[in-house]
């Protein structure tokens, strides 16, 4: 079974800042995969160890970060044996349709069996990009998988369904988006990422992939909110003195 | 306010009513295309009924259907249904999904959406071009009164008979309302172990506050449900009180706790970003903390 992973690297959002006209700068935050990708990765790499002659590739698109070696170990020290990437820099902003049709063409040219993603990005979180590439692939798809199990041609899933949990069997190809409590994600040893940094990786230009790049959906604006102005009375120390005083302060509030 | 021509709701079944009444409010016709119960259909001009089978089956012949009548704005839930079935739509429509909308105005036919982005950090505004399809958040969910449908239009659509559905356990709902909590009590990664745990329980019992947590609480540690997790993706609290133990802060929760009346913090790392966002702090080891409070609450 030939399973991609797809995943995105984003910057890390507990490290964005905030200017002063409430816009978002990025360029201090450093790159990280986005953290629900990890679940995929460790999902698709549970799956591929109870299927005979399985492997895992992971695929990602984006700007130049798509080319960054820390990142590149950091995928790949989760499991997968080969890194591809299709890069442009529109794809770092890119809305999901075209992250799903970059990736889609990606996927035929690399061939699979079975694509896993992530729950959605830790940016946007439109929880889009793996149902839109099943649905442009036109193979079957589900999104919120929690489990998953591969038996005789079949995979068996569960899936967080609206008003509980859904038994599904279903036939590959397929596209799943799985859910961040499909598995603890594994800490990758020093090993794993030095080992990393010796596997295969292939970057395809949008251009290359024939791929043509729309624009469907504008973004007018991304700005932090006014933010609650806070006391920050903040004691240090927890001898009973100090907790006497903490609770001194806190008193009114709690009654 | 403009009004579209034709704005669509897609249900799988839940808050026919809820989608309904948006749909009215931004269009001058109402389609409503929807599973499960035949009967459940309300407001709507047309209601195209799909059958009882599994909604998300439908997925493929639902876009079809959307996609040959190209209406100027598609309205769906932010179940994982309405999410798959969305991308299905916006596929065929050749466009992207606006998820987990929490405005939504028109504006020169054009539909403006604003949503969460950045775990919290941000709010991202954004227009669609020819055919909008959009995930509402609860926001937005608001019921209204209840009309019958004009015509009601049975549809022989094929399920994709590739997925399915085996077995289906239904939910036990949870009697929490944390949403709607006066005080909730918080807990973290912070805490070491279930002893921790049972000392947060007996404060909030004594203080009568609900229990929230964040998100490795329930996917990783799996001490409480989903349905108790703060933030981003899960319940968005407006306590009077919060209290925040062995909570580092990161912005994820944050984002669901920062509409609290006063946030109260307990935890070891000094600099933790909770005590950038609280009105009261404590810098220390919550397990000396909490009981050494309990006792002082008690006494």
């Amino acid at each position: 079974m030939k399973i991609v992973v797809c995943f995105k690297i984003v910057h890390d959002e507990n490290e964005l800042t905030v200017n002063q006209d409430k816009s978002i700068d990025e360029s201090k935050a450093p790159y990280a995969i986005s953290p629900y990708d990890c679940n995929a990765v460790g999902a698709a790499m549970n799956l591929a160890a109870t299927v005979v002659d399985s492997e895992v590739i992971a695929l990602t698109a984006g700007g130049e970060r798509v080319e960054n070696g820390k990142m590149k170990k950091a995928i790949l020290s989760r499991g997968p044996a080969e890194m591809y990437a299709v890069k442009n820099d529109s794809l770092d902003k890119a809305e999901s349709y075209n992250v799903a049709a970059a990736l889609k063409v990606a996927i035929e040219k690399i061939g699979a069996d079975l694509i896993i993603c992530g729950e959605g990005s830790a940016d946007l979180y439109n929880q889009q990009v793996g149902n839109m590439i099943g649905a442009m692939m036109g193979i079957n798809t589900l999104n919120g998988i929690c489990g998953m199990t591969f038996n005789n041609d079949i995979l068996t899933v569960e899936r967080a369904g609206d008003d509980g949990l859904e038994i599904i069997e279903l036939k590959l190809p397929a596209v799943l988006s799985v859910t961040s409590d499909i598995c603890i994600p594994k800490i990758p040893s020093m090993r794993d990422i030095l080992a990393a940094g010796k596997k295969p990786s292939t970057v395809y230009t949008l251009e290359e992939l024939g791929v043509a790049d729309s624009v469907c959906v504008t973004t007018v604006s991304v700005r932090a909110p006014e933010s609650t102005e806070r006391k920050q009375i903040v004691i240090k120390g927890d001898g009973d003195e100090q907790i006497a005083e903490f609770y001194d302060g806190i008193r009114k509030a709690l009654m | 306010m403009d009004k579209l021509k034709k704005v669509w709701a897609v249900s799988s079944g839940n808050k026919i009513n809820e989608l309904t009444t948006v749909a009215a409010q931004y269009g001058e016709s109402v389609t409503l295309v929807y599973s499960g119960d035949k009967s459940a259909a309300v407001n709507a001009d047309i209601a195209y009924y799909l059958g009882e089978g599994f909604f998300t089956a439908y997925a493929t012949e639902i876009a079809k259907l959307v996609a040959e009548e190209k209406p100027e704005l598609v309205i769906l839930g932010s179940g994982v249904d309405s999410r798959l079935v969305a991308a299905y739509i916006a596929v065929a429509c050749g466009t992207s999904v606006q998820t987990d909308v929490a405005e939504l105005s028109v504006e020169d036919s054009a539909v403006i959406t604003s949503k969460m982005v950045y775990g919290g950090v941000a709010n991202m505004i954004e227009k669609s071009g020819n055919v909008a399809v959009v995930c509402v958040g609860p926001a937005l969910m608001v019921p209204g009164e209840i009309k019958p449908v004009k015509e009601l239009i049975e549809l022989n659509l094929a399920e994709n008979k590739e997925i399915k559905l085996i077995e289906k356990r239904t939910k036990v709902s949870s009697s929490v309302n944390l949403s709607a909590a006066k005080k909730i009590v918080g807990i973290g990664r912070g805490l070491a172990d279930e002893d921790a745990l049972a000392d947060c329980k007996k404060l909030a019992e004594t203080i009568g506050a609900e229990m929230g947590c964040t998100r490795p609480i329930c996917e990783e540690k799996r001490w409480m449900g989903k349905e108790f997790y703060i933030g981003v993706s899960g319940v968005f609290a407006q306590p009077d009180v919060y209290i925040s133990i062995g909570i580092s802060g990161q912005v994820q929760h944050v984002v669901g706790i920062n509409k609290s009346g006063t946030i109260i913090a307990i935890d070891k790392n000094e600099s933790a970003p909770i005590f950038k966002v609280c009105d009261y702090g404590i810098v220390g080891d919550l397990h000396k903390i909490v009981p050494a409070l309990q006792k002082l609450i008690e006494a």
